[in-house]
């Protein structure tokens, strides 16, 4: 398996995955989505709500906020997960706007990742008053324990013959998406490493003067966090825990030998 | 779309939107292109962007009823 960062922002990493099959980059998807566990309210009690939103539809908005998840504190590629519990409180009285940077957490690396994402709107008088329990959890149980989005595609070269007419245009196109273009003496070949779409005047040249050539076992993958864990990580704790399971798997075969 | 307030996330793909929302509308409404807006905000699928540009807030009409 080869990795090649393509470039790498703040909470999203893209790369090209060479040297593995599409049901290895399927099983890395899978693995980054519902295996990796983060932090996420996941039980509310209720003191007192006199606002417009029903206790439930609160529970709700509050499941969804991301939390930061300390992955040096827990063993976050373990098959079992700790059970431990963060609370977070809030107490509020109206006029205003309630925000998830309201809640006072009782462990100061479990909390929202970003401060500004309201939750109730306060009219004069109302109180709001709860006590959520957040816990690890898989995001194949509920997506809100989901860390972030994974994505792939194939990765492809696109022959475009130099007989088709006005074929500058697909140059100049493909050079705006800052695509890798190589130019010989007949043709372009233009390298997607992320998609490309030909406007509907080539549509008629496609399969002949213009053809799609895909590059075997090459992926192009994207991660994207929602801010619990750095990509990077999301994507190391995803393979580990894919061998912990292979592992675990190999044993069971050969105790079924024995 | 009609909700008493701004969803925290996008229906489709789940990203965070909710904390976008107040910050969107304040822009707009001093006259910045929300095409822009949008852009600068991080939202570059459609599904994320629509979240935005259809909302219809209701709170602030709903809010002055007693809920018992």
């Amino acid at each position: 398996m080869k990795i090649k960062i393509l470039e790498k922002g703040e909470d999203a990493i893209r790369f090209i995955l060479g040297g593995v099959d599409a049901a290895f980059a399927n099983a890395l998807r899978r693995a980054i989505i519902g295996e990796v566990p983060t932090f996420a309210i996941d039980e509310v009690e209720f003191y007192e709500n006199d606002s417009a939103l029903f206790d439930e539809i609160i529970a709700h908005r509050l499941a969804m906020i991301p939390l930061t998840t300390p992955y040096d504190r827990f063993e976050l590629d373990a098959l079992e997960l700790d059970d431990y519990t963060v609370t977070l409180s809030l107490e509020a009285e109206g006029p205003g706007i309630v925000y998830s940077g309201d809640l006072k957490s009782d462990d100061p690396d479990v909390k929202p990742v970003t401060p500004n994402i309201p939750i109730v709107k306060l009219a004069e008088g109302q109180k709001l008053t709860f006590n959520a329990y957040a816990r690890l959890g898989k995001g194949k149980d509920h997506a809100k324990w989901q860390p972030g989005f994974a994505y792939y595609k194939y990765l492809t070269k696109i022959h475009v013959s130099k007989e088709v007419p006005n074929w500058e245009k697909i140059k100049k196109l493909a050079k705006k998406r800052k695509l890798p273009v190589e130019e010989t003496e007949e043709e372009l070949i233009i390298t997607t490493i992320s998609a490309f779409y030909l406007p509907r005047e080539f549509e008629q040249y496609m399969g002949k003067l213009i053809r799609e050539e895909i590059v075997p076992n090459t992926f192009v993958f994207t991660v994207e966090s929602n801010g619990e864990l750095p990509v990077e990580e999301m994507v190391s704790i995803a393979l580990k825990i894919l061998m912990r399971k292979s592992d675990k798997f190999i044993n069971e075969l050969h105790k079924l030998a024995e | 779309m009609i909700w008493l307030i701004i969803p925290v996330r996008c229906f489709t793909c789940g990203k965070v939107i909710g904390d976008k929302y107040y910050i969107f509308k304040e822009r707009v409404e001093k006259g910045e292109d929300p095409e822009k807006v949008l852009d600068d905000l991080g939202l570059e699928r459609y599904c994320c962007r629509r979240m935005l540009l259809t909302h219809v807030e209701l709170i602030d009409d709903i809010m002055q009823y007693r809920v018992y």
